[in-house]
C-alpha cells in the first residue's frame, strides 16, 4: 500500500484546497495520472499519481483544505510496506558524535535573541514554519498562551471552515461601512397566510423578502472593492445563515425569483436540513446576492434588535426574529398581535437611509399582504 | 461565507503578436525549414547525413519525454521543482552539436540536451533531479540546473543573466592562454535585461574573445513579455553598438541554429564572438511554481503550436524518407523504457545528508565551517 502524501508541489506550500477528484475508489491508475485538482492560494494544479496500482481509499473530501503531509490518497500498488515518500539522507548514520551541546531546535539567530530576552526555552515551542522551523510569531504565540494558561483559560484554534467564515466576517467588517435600522411589524396576516397554505414561516418571509427585492434592485447586488463597481444581479440568489454543529453556513437559493411557493418551500427544506448536518457542498454556499437570517429556531426570551454583519461581497442582511405575541395598537387600541422584529443592516457606501426606509415599507406591505407575495 | 476566487487571468493581456517565425525574411530571421519542414527558407540546408539528423530528432523528441516525465515527478511531490523545456528543444540540440566536444558550455536554465549530447547518463540526469548525493553536484543545486565539469558544462548561476561576463571572461582568459577551445552560453530575453549583459557585451566587442552568446528569445520572461522587456527592435540588433557580430535564427529550426552556430563557431577567429537570437517559443510553465493563465493568453500557445520544432523536422525526415510511424513508436517506446529505468534508479539513491552542505565551500575547511558543521550535526542527533 502506498500512502500519497499532500506534497509541497509550489514553493513553501503550506496547505490546499480539493477541488475535483478524477478517481474513483477500486479504479485502476498509472504512475503521473491526473488524479485531483487543488487550489492553493496562488494556482489551480493538477496532482498526478505517484505509483502504479488500484486506488484504495480517497481521504479528502471535494472543498475540504488539508495541510502538506496529510496523506490524501492510498494506492495499493501490491508493495506489503507503506513506502517512504521521502528520500533518506545518507550519511545521517554515518556521521561521527559531537562535542558540542545538543539544542534540538531549528529557527534563526534573531528568533534566539527574542526567545532569550523574553527568557522562553525554545525546546519548548512548537515551529510552524518549513520544517519545524521556529518563527518569531510561534514565539509570540508562545508567550501570550503561558500568560493565558497561569489564568487557566481554555484556548480554542480556529481552523479549517470556521477559519474561512472568521476570516470573511472580519474582511466584512473591516471594509464596509455598515449600517442598520431595526423594526418590528406586525405578522398577524402572515400567520393566518402560513396556516392556510401550509407553508413554513421561513418560505412566506422569503417571498415577501423576494417581492421587496424586485421594487428594491439595489439591495439584490455584490460589490467589487478593486474595481470599485457595484453589480445588481438580474436574480436573486437568496442566502440563508444557517447554525449547524458550532459553525455558521449560508447556502445559497440560485435564482430564487422565478420559482413559485411550493419549490422554495421544498429547496429551504432541502437545504437547511442537509447544513445542519453538514451535508452541503462548498459550492452551494457561493453566489448570494441578499442574505437573509432568520433566528426563530434558536431564539430564547424577547430578542427585538441584532447587529446583523453582512455576507460579504453582498451589499445587505434582513435579520429576521420568530413570532412573538405582543402588545400592538391597531385602531386606536391595543390587541395582542404575533409580532416579528426585524434589523436590516446594509453598506452605507453604497446604499442610504432614504433606501432603507423605502426598502421597508415595501416589505411591511408584503408582510401585511402576504397574498400579494405568493 | 467563503467566497473563492477563480484564478483566471484577470488583467488586460495584449492581443498576442503573429509569429515571427512566419515572417522570416522580413524580420531578418536565418530559416531552413518552413511551417511544414520543407527546407525553402532563406538560409541553405546544412546536408547533414541521415544519422545527423536523426540523432537531432531522437533528442528532441527525448528530451521532451524527459520535461513531460518531471513534470508528473514534482506534481506527484517526488521531485521538488521542474522548469519545462517544451517547445524550445530545437536550440538546445542544434546549436550544441554545431561545438566540438571540448569547447565549454554556460548554461541557461531549460537546456537538459547538453547533458546527453556530451555523453552523460540518463539515470545521473534523473539523480539530479532527485538532488542525489553521487550526481555531480551533490543535490546542492535546484532540479534541471544541472552541470558537469568533466564535460565542460558549467550550471546556470541563480540570478539570471550573471553568467555571462564568466563566459566571456572564460574564453578571454582561454584566449590569453592559447587554447582553442571556444565557449557558448545560453541566456534569455529576460537575462538580457540585466548590467551583466552589457558588461559581458563590451568586453566582447573589445577584446575579442573566442564566445558565442545565445539569446533564446522565447516570448516570455516569467510574466515579462517582450514588449516590456525592451524597445531595441530585437535582442541580436543590440550587438551592434558593442561592435559585436550578430544574427537572428528560427529557434524552432535545428538546421537553421547548427548551420548559424556552426558557421559562427568555425569562423570564430574572422568573426569575433557571435550574438545569436534564437526566436522561440516558452510553450509550458515557466516552472513548476507559475500559473501562466494568469498572465497569458491561451492562444497565444496556439499560434505557436504549428511551428512546432519537433513536428518540423519530424516532417522533414519523412519528405526524404527517414522516418515514419513504426520508427517512431519504437522510438517513444524505447525512450519510456530508459525513461523508466532511470527514475527508478534515481530514486533509490540516497541524498546527501546535512553536513555535506560543509564540503567544497573553501580548497581547505577552516575553523568556522568546523563548529557549523558540528552544530548542525548535533542538531540533527538531537532529532533522532
Ligand atoms: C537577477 C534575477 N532576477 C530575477 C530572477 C527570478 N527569475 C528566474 S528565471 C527568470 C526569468 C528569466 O527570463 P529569461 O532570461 O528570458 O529566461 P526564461 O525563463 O524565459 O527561459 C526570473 C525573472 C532571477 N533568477 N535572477
Amino acid at each position: 500500500m502506498f500512502d500519497f502524501k499532500l506534497p509541497d508541489i509550489g514553493e513553501g506550500l503550506a496547505e490546499a484546497e480539493f477541488l475535483n477528484w478524477s478517481v474513483k475508489t477500486g479504479q485502476m491508475v498509472k504512475e503521473g495520472d491526473v488524479v485531483a485538482e487543488i487550489s492553493t492560494d496562488k494556482v489551480t494544479v493538477e496532482l498526478a499519481a505517484p505509483r502504479s496500482g488500484q486506488i484504495h481509499e480517497i481521504c479528502v473530501d471535494v472543498g475540504e483544505v488539508v495541510k502538506v503531509g496529510t496523506v490524501i490518497l492510498r494506492i495499493d500498488d501490491q508493495s506489503s510496506d507503506q513506502v517512504s515518500q521521502e528520500s533518506k539522507p545518507a550519511e545521517k548514520q554515518l556521521e561521527k558524535p559531537s562535542k558540542v551541546k545538543a539544542v534540538k531546535v531549528r529557527t534563526s539567530p534573531v528568533v534566539r535573541r527574542f526567545a532569550t530576552e523574553n527568557k522562553v526555552d525554545l525546546a519548548n515551542v512548537i515551529g510552524s514554519g518549513s520544517e519545524g522551523m521556529i518563527l518569531r510569531s510561534d514565539v509570540e504565540a508562545f508567550i501570550k498562551q503561558e500568560v493565558s494558561q497561569q489564568s487557566g483559560d481554555q484556548i480554542i484554534k480556529l481552523k479549517g471552515a470556521a477559519l474561512s467564515t472568521a476570516q470573511n466576517i472580519s474582511k466584512a467588517a473591516n471594509i464596509m461601512a455598515t449600517t442598520s435600522i431595526s423594526f418590528d411589524v406586525n405578522a398577524d396576516q402572515i400567520a393566518k397566510c402560513i396556516s392556510e397554505n401550509n407553508l413554513s414561516p421561513l418560505t412566506v418571509i422569503s417571498m415577501c423578502l423576494i417581492g421587496t427585492l424586485k421594487k428594491h434592485p439595489k439591495f439584490n447586488a455584490t460589490i467589487d472593492e478593486e474595481n470599485n463597481q457595484l453589480c445588481i444581479s438580474d436574480h436573486i440568489n437568496l442566502g440563508i445563515a444557517v447554525t449547524a454543529s458550532d459553525q455558521l453556513l449560508v447556502p445559497v437559493l440560485e435564482n430564487i425569483g422565478s420559482k413559485n411557493s411550493e419549490e422554495i418551500s421544498a429547496s429551504i427544506i432541502d437545504i437547511t436540513a442537509r447544513g445542519r448536518h453538514d451535508q452541503l457542498k462548498p459550492q452551494e454556499m457561493r453566489g448570494s446576492t441578499f442574505t437573509l437570517s432568520s433566528t426563530g429556531g434558536i431564539e430564547q426570551g424577547l430578542i427585538t434588535s441584532t447587529t446583523p454583519i453582512i455576507n460579504h461581497p453582498n451589499v445587505a442582511i434582513l435579520w429576521a426574529s420568530r413570532f412573538t405575541d405582543r402588545p400592538w395598537v391597531s385602531e386606536g387600541g391595543i390587541i395582542v398581535a404575533k409580532v416579528m422584529s426585524c434589523t436590516l443592516a446594509f453598506d452605507h457606501r453604497y446604499l442610504h437611509g432614504a433606501d432603507g426606509f423605502a426598502f421597508i415599507s415595501d416589505f411591511e406591505e408584503f408582510m401585511q399582504n402576504p397574498s400579494s407575495a405568493l | 461565507m467563503s467566497t473563492q476566487s477563480d484564478n483566471k487571468f484577470t488583467g488586460n493581456p495584449r492581443e498576442p503578436e503573429p509569429v515571427p517565425l512566419a515572417q522570416a525574411d522580413e524580420l531578418g530571421i536565418k530559416q531552413v525549414l518552413d511551417c511544414d519542414g520543407n527546407a525553402n527558407g532563406n538560409l541553405a540546408d546544412p546536408n547533414l547525413s541521415e544519422d545527423e539528423v536523426r540523432k537531432f530528432y531522437e533528442m528532441m523528441v527525448l528530451v521532451r519525454a524527459i520535461d513531460d516525465r518531471g513534470w508528473k515527478l514534482q506534481r506527484s511531490g517526488r521531485i521538488a521543482f521542474w522548469i519545462p523545456l517544451l517547445g524550445q528543444e530545437a536550440v538546445q540540440v542544434g546549436v550544441t552539436c554545431a561545438l566540438d566536444d571540448k569547447d565549454w558550455i554556460f548554461r541557461a536554465h531549460r537546456e537538459l540536451a547538453v547533458w546527453l549530447l556530451r555523453g552523460k547518463s540518463l539515470k545521473m540526469l534523473f539523480a539530479q533531479f532527485y538532488g542525489a548525493e553521487e550526481e555531480p553536484l551533490r543535490g546542492r543545486r535546484l532540479p534541471c540546473l544541472i552541470g558537469s565539469r568533466d564535460i565542460n558544462l558549467i550550471s546556470s548561476t541563480t540570478q539570471v543573466g550573471a553568467s555571462l561576463p564568466h563566459a566571456v571572461g572564460a574564453a578571454w582568459a582561454a584566449k590569453l592562454l592559447g587554447g582553442s577551445e571556444k565557449f557558448l552560453i545560453f541566456f534569455g530575453d529576460g537575462s538580457a535585461s540585466r548590467g551583466e549583459f552589457h558588461s559581458a557585451m563590451n568586453f566582447a566587442g573589445i577584446h575579442q574573445p573566442p564566445v558565442m552568446m545565445v539569446c533564446v528569445n522565447n516570448g516570455w520572461a516569467v510574466t515579462t513579455p517582450l514588449d516590456r522587456q525592451t524597445a531595441s527592435a530585437n535582442f541580436a540588433a543590440k550587438g551592434d553598438n558593442y561592435g559585436v557580430r550578430n544574427v537572428r535564427v528560427d529557434g524552432n529550426d535545428p538546421l537553421a541554429l547548427y548551420a548559424v552556430t556552426k558557421d559562427a563557431h568555425d569562423n570564430i577567429e574572422e568573426y569575433g564572438p557571435t550574438l545569436i537570437e534564437a526566436v522561440t517559443f516558452r510553450l509550458g510553465y515557466h516552472t513548476s511554481s507559475d500559473n501562466p493563465d494568469l498572465y497569458r493568453h491561451e492562444q497565444e500557445c496556439e499560434l505557436w503550436k504549428p511551428w512546432d520544432p519537433v513536428r518540423r523536422l519530424r516532417l522533414y525526415m519523412e519528405n526524404k524518407g527517414w522516418w515514419d510511424q513504426t520508427r517512431e513508436d519504437a522510438l517513444i517506446a524505447l525512450h519510456e523504457k530508459e525513461i523508466q529505468e532511470a527514475v527508478t534508479a534515481a530514486e533509490a539513491m540516497k541524498i546527501p545528508g546535512p553536513a555535506s552542505q560543509f564540503d567544497d565551500v573553501f580548497a581547505e575547511t577552516n575553523w568556522m565551517i568546523e563548529e557549523q558543521k558540528e552544530r548542525i550535526l548535533s542538531e540533527v542527533k538531537a532529532d533522532d
